[in-house]
Order: structure tokens, then sequence, then C-alpha cells
């Protein structure tokens, strides 16, 4: 997954290289020193023992004090709000109580209420960048201090289908949440996430005018997991509309299987096989693809993830005992490995269906899982398996699905049922 | 000299003669010994029958554990043979006639010396190696693994055979310390029997769970099959051990199977692993040809998945999660 989004964003970076960017003018030194004071230094804070739990930075947007920053930063407070509370700090050292006012789980985005205003804001550009316009990404990584990282506007991330901007500039651990801006200091994105060497992402300022221009309803009793849900409902459901709405390319796999290949611009396969191996007793092919929207709820524990495979395997030498003695013995697993706290366990149904139409005479076993999110209401994973087989071939079409709803979960079901077929 | 040697077992009121050719005769459960006797009171080497220079026959106790009488005494070390007097050792009288003179007879007990002793012929327990390693290797145990870039099918069924003698040495050992007649041979033949056995039954499990897509079985076929042949082992080889009362046998019994279903059960095959609770979805152990299920339509399928949702919801706390809209 991370393999493939970094080697396509990896082509893209080249290209912009020699697309030969040149940064026009700088940013006042001065000037620097005056937005830094907008940026703050936001710390979730263990009530019991009094020490710092997670860190990352956030800056000021307005003149009543709200702050924005990184979901991922405070998300131990949005799971654990009676264990932790929030903090910011600024470039003097003071610590200042926050309110978390809202989040934004897919795009990354916290909104915070500062109980002391501060005097410096950033203004949000809305103007449009070129490739190449220099930016500076400002934040306090690993707590050493307000640190100002300068780079290069590279536009929107392509094949993703969540907006993100390209930026060519090393973000550290503890940047996170912190603004990028402009040689005119205003507002380009969020610093979010890195991909490797000067290869990050920001989330579009847009994305930061949306979240202030919400109606922040007052905090629920349950905080602000109920509002995640509907977040992540809400994009799944699009998402996977969206999808359901592309034409599936049919491509062929092994000497007479038909599957699927990427299914949509932001999804990205891979192969892979044994074919160079003179003393195989089988063929084994795989095909797998993936998108790239991981959401991230928790330490361990993301969600948002579409993932599938297949597997053709075809006897050489083998009889058909042995053949299916060893692929019996495969491990198929859930790409999204969940802690046992928020989600419940996989109920599955499995059966044997009547072939496609047309298919060569053999099997086709179907199994589903599907597995609730605990504290966030109408979400569920789901977990799919055909295995479609004859004496001396079979082929596995999988997929893992993760944050859907029901509806959604048995419309993509119903549809990739369809896939993998033999003609 | 020949000695002509009546066994009588009081407990089955039966009788038979053994002939003894030469001295030493050596007395005991072994299979090895010159007289074998089937009592659980009988050390696997109990005691020892031989002539001096001076023709003189002599019995010594090899330090049994419950001891070697002649008449009402108890032998201590080396002693002079009184042939008109019996000997008894456990259960077991044992009187002496000369070679010449007519012996009354009774058929003798059917028991399982004839199965014991054939087991431990080294060339029973090769033959029964040899019928574990066809077995694994035709039910594709030695198969190249699917995922696997090396082809190491010759080196698995090396372990494998090598398994079957490191666990046919350790019962062996273990045997010994409990003063158990079947040695290295007997037990590899028992263990290689088992493997086979193993062998066959996962198979026959992994058909019936691919007819029916029954999750519970095949996910613990394997360790069910295994602890069940454990626990037959256990039970054989505890309950032919002499040492042992019937209660500690039984209890030493059901610790052993306990403690292998304990282990098979919460670790199984494979190891624990973060989403081990994930049923096995699919069932490819057996080719399309031996499938007798019957398949059904797609929309009956979904309709059944669909339901799936409901039973989540019942498991789900009910306060702090706001009604479905």
């Amino acid at each position: 997954m991370f393999r493939n989004t970094s080697a396509v964003f990896l082509g893209w970076l080249l290209l912009a290289i020699s697309s030969a960017p040149v940064a026009q003018d700088t940013l006042d030194r001065s000037l620097l020193e005056y937005y830094r004071e907008a940026v703050y230094q936001i710390v979730v804070i263990d009530r019991e023992t009094g020490n710092k739990r997670a860190l990352g930075s956030g800056f000021q947007v307005s003149s009543s004090g709200l702050l924005v920053s990184n979901y991922h930063v405070i998300s131990d407070f949005v799971f654990e709000p009676a264990a932790t509370s929030l903090r910011a700090v600024d470039s003097n050292g003071r610590n200042i109580p926050l309110t978390l006012i809202d989040v934004d789980v897919i795009n990354d985005l916290a909104l915070l209420q500062a109980s002391e205003v501060g005097e410096q804001f950033l203004q949000i550009s809305s103007r449009p960048y070129r490739r190449g316009d220099t930016l500076y990404a400002l934040g306090n990584p690993h707590g050493f201090g307000m640190l100002s990282v300068e780079g290069a506007y590279n536009g929107i991330a392509e094949n993703s289908f969540i907006d993100k901007i390209l930026y060519s500039g090393s973000l550290n651990a503890g940047m996170s949440g912190g603004p990028a801006i402009d040689t005119g200091g205003n507002l380009v994105g969020v610093n979010v996430a890195t991909a490797g060497s000067q290869l990050s992402f920001l989330v579009p300022a847009s994305k930061v005018i949306a979240l202030l221009e919400q109606n922040h309803q007052p905090t629920e009793t349950d905080g602000f997991k109920h509002r995640i849900a509907t977040q992540i409902v809400e994009f799944q459901t699009d998402y996977i509309d969206y999808l359901l709405a592309q034409d599936w390319p049919v491509q062929p796999i092994g000497e007479n299987a038909s599957v699927i290949g990427e299914m949509a611009p932001d999804l990205s396969c891979w192969g892979g096989g044994n074919q160079d191996r003179e003393d195989r007793d089988m063929l084994i092919l795989e095909l797998s693809c993936a998108n790239g929207n991981q959401t991230y709820l928790n330490n361990r524990f993301n969600t948002g993830i579409l993932h599938y495979a297949f597997f053709y395997y075809e006897s050489l030498n083998l009889t058909a005992d042995q053949f299916h003695e060893q692929i019996g013995h495969q491990n198929f697993r859930p790409d999204n490995a969940a802690p046992e706290r928020f989600m419940t366990r996989y109920q599955c149904e499995q059966a044997y269906l009547e072939p496609h139409p047309g298919d060569a005479p053999g099997f086709r076993q179907v199994g589903i899982c599907f597995r609730a999110y605990k504290e966030l209401p109408n979400l569920y994973d789901a977990l799919y398996y055909q295995f479609s087989g004859q004496e001396q071939r079979v082929l596995v079409s999988h997929f893992t699905l993760a944050g859907i709803t029901r509806e959604t979960a048995l419309l993509f079901s119903q549809q990739f049922l369809q896939v993998g077929t033999w003609n | 000299m020949e000695l002509a040697l009546e066994v009588q077992e009081l407990r089955q009121n039966g009788s038979y003669v053994t002939r003894c050719k030469g001295f030493p005769v050596r007395i005991g459960r072994a299979w090895d010994n010159d007289l074998v006797i089937r009592d659980p009171l009988v050390d696997a080497y109990h005691c020892t029958l031989s002539v001096n220079e001076e023709g003189l026959w002599l019995v010594r106790d090899e330090n049994s554990l419950n001891g070697t009488r002649m008449g009402n005494k108890r032998v201590v070390g080396e002693q002079p043979l009184d042939l008109l007097q019996s000997l008894q050792i456990g259960h077991t009288h044992i009187r002496f006639h000369a070679a010449d003179e007519p012996v009354p007879r009774a058929d003798p007990q059917p028991q399982f010396e004839r199965v014991i002793e054939w087991m431990q012929q080294p060339w029973v327990a090769i033959g029964a190696v040899v019928i574990a390693l066809c077995s694994a290797y035709l039910l594709g145990a030695f198969a190249p693994e699917a995922g696997s870039q090396t082809d190491d099918r010759l080196s698995r069924a090396f372990a494998f055979v090598l398994a079957l003698v490191v666990w046919a040495g350790f019962f062996g050992l273990l045997a010994r310390l409990l003063r158990h007649e079947t040695a290295f041979w007997g037990h590899l033949t028992l263990v290689s029997g088992v493997v086979a056995t193993v062998l066959f039954a996962r198979i026959l499990i992994a058909w019936v769970t691919f007819n029916t897509l029954w999750q519970p079985l095949a996910s613990y076929g394997f360790p069910v099959v295994f602890s069940i042949a454990a626990l037959i082992w256990t039970f054989v080889a505890l309950d032919m051990s002499a040492r042992l009362k019937r209660l500690p046998r039984f209890l030493l019994s059901a610790f052993f199977t306990s403690a292998i279903l304990v282990l098979f059960f919460l670790y199984p095959i494979g190891g624990r692993e973060d989403d081990y609770r994930t049923p096995p979805l699919v069932n490819l152990s057996q080719p399309p040809s031996r499938l007798v299920a019957t398949p059904i339509a797609e929309d009956l399928f979904l309709q059944r998945s669909a339901e799936i949702f409901d039973r989540l919801d019942a498991q789900l706390p009910r306060t702090g999660v706001p009604e479905r809209n």
C-alpha cells in the first residue's frame, strides 16, 4: 500500500523537478518570525501522570482564538476524553488549555478553541498556486522548538480520492498540524504526512475553510465518536457509489480466468508470480490492488481501506490431492488488523454458489464476514473470499473493505460476486 | 542341561510351559527376556536364574520393586534355587520341572504379547515408518508450499522421519523411566501408526468440512485429531506402566490429556495471531470432484449475509450508541 503510493508520487516528483521550479520571491525573515507567533505546540496530556501522550503543532486561524491542527495529533483525546486533556504551548512557553470544537477525520483536521486568545493568526489563502511556488512549513518537531522548512508546492496529488497537496519539503514528526504558508504569509495547507525524504503532503486550505464553516454543535455525550462515524459513513458512501459507477476493467489471469484490474484511478494494482521458477510444481499468479484512503482513527486503528486481490493456482505436476492440500493450507486473512477494543469479532456466512453463467464445471465457494465498530455507530468492516476451482486450477478472489455501512457493504459485495470468472 | 519352567498365573487360573535352553534365564515384563511375564507387578527385568560352576541353580532378584519370593521368603540378592518350591513374582507363580518330566498343560491365555512383540521388531517399525512416509507423501504433506520460493520436499520428508525417530526415542526414554517393557522400536511403530492415522483422519475431516463448510471443525480439525491420538497414547502408555496404582495412573492420564487439549485448543497449529479468530472462510482442501453439496443462488447468499448485521448489532452495547436513522 505505502510502497505503491510512494512510487506513484516519486514519479510525480521527478516530473516536477524536470520542469525546473523557480522561486520568484522569498519570505521576509522578520515576517517569518511574526508568523511563528501564530503557531503553537499542541500537547495531549495524560491526566493521571500529568505527562504528554502526544505532540504536534497547530496554528491560530481567527481573531477569536480558533486553532487548527491534525486530527491524528489529538486522537487520544477523542477516544479517551476522561483520561486526557488538550493544551497548547505558545512561542513563549506558556500553557494554554484547549477545547475541541470539531474534527474532520477524513482530511485529518481538528478545530480547537484556545482559552487565551493570541495576537497573531494566519489568513487563509484562496488564490491558486503554481507548481514550484515556495512554501514554508512551520511546526515544532520533537518539541525542539519552532522550525520552518522551505519547500515547493507541487499541485494536488494525482490518483488520490482525498485531495492532498504534494509538497517537496521534509516534514518531521511533531510538525503535524502545523501550517504551510506562502511567501505572503497566507495559509496554503496543513502539514499532515510524509511519504519519504522530501516528499510530504498538506491538507489543502479549502478543507480548513470547510471545517470552519461547519455548524459546530455542542459536544455530545459520546464525545466526537458519533461525529467521526457520520463523516466516515458520508465519505465512504460517496466513495463506494463512485466505485460502483466505474466500468471495472476485466483482465485475464492464467490460462482462462478473468479478474478485474484498477477499478478506479485512485486504486493501484501490483502483480507477481512464480513463472520464472523452473522447478515449480504449480503456477501461482497474484494480482493485488489497494486504494490510498487510509483514514487514521487511533494508534493501530485505521479504516477506509479497500484492498482486493486475486490468486491463480494451476497444478503442473501435482495430483489433485497434493494440489488441494497445498492451496488449502494458504492463509487467507483480512488485510486490516484492528484492536479488539474497537471491533467485534467477525461474523461470517459461507456457501457453495452456482457457478457464474458460462463458467467451466467445478465449484464456486463464497465466504463473507462483517464485523462492527464498537464505538462508531453504523460502521462495519467487510471481508470476502470467493474460490472457484477445478481439479487442477483454482482462482481466489478476495476483498477487504473497511469502514462502510451495511447497505454499501452489501451493494459492493453484490457487484464483486460477479468478479472472478472462467471463460 | 535343560530346565522346563511351568508358569502359572494364579489370577487367570491358566498355565503354560516354557522350555529354557541354556542359562542364564532372564525373567521380566520386557519383550527381550527369556521368559516374558505380562503382569503389572512384574518389573521389566525382574529376576535371573543361573547355574554356577558347581552345577548349583541360583536365583537373583534384579532389585525388583515388588520382590521375588521363594516359598514365602523374599529372595535377597542371589540365592540357591529350591526346585521343590515355587517362585512367586507378582501374581505369577513359577514351578520348575526337569526337562524329561511330563508336565500337565493348560491352554495359554490369549494376551497382547504377540502384538507387542511383533511391534518391537525393527523391521515392523521400519515398515510402519515407510507407511507413514508414504501416506504423508500421497496426501500432499511434502508438496511444495504454494507461497514458498524454495523446493524443500526432500528436507521436509527427512525432517518428518527424523521427528518420528525423535518422538519414539523420547517415549522410549519415558518408558524406561516408568519401567515399561515397550522400547524404542515399539514406540517407533506406535508413533508412526498414530501419525498415519492422524493424516488420514485429517483428510476425512477436511472432506466433511469441505462438503458442509462447518467452520469450527475446519479450524480445529487437526488439533482435535491430534489430541485424540495423544490421549490414546497417554492412556495406553500409562496404563501399561506397572509402577503406578490405578488412581494415580488415572489422575496422571487425565492431567496429561487435559494439558494436551488445552495446549491444542488455546494455541492452535500456526500459533496465536492478531486475527486468529477469523474463521477459515473457504475450504480448498479437496478437489471439486469430491463435492457433494448443493450450490445455492447468489440472492439467497446475499440475503443470508445481510442477517450477519443483525447478529453483530445484537453484540454491541446498547448504551451510548444512537439509534440508526
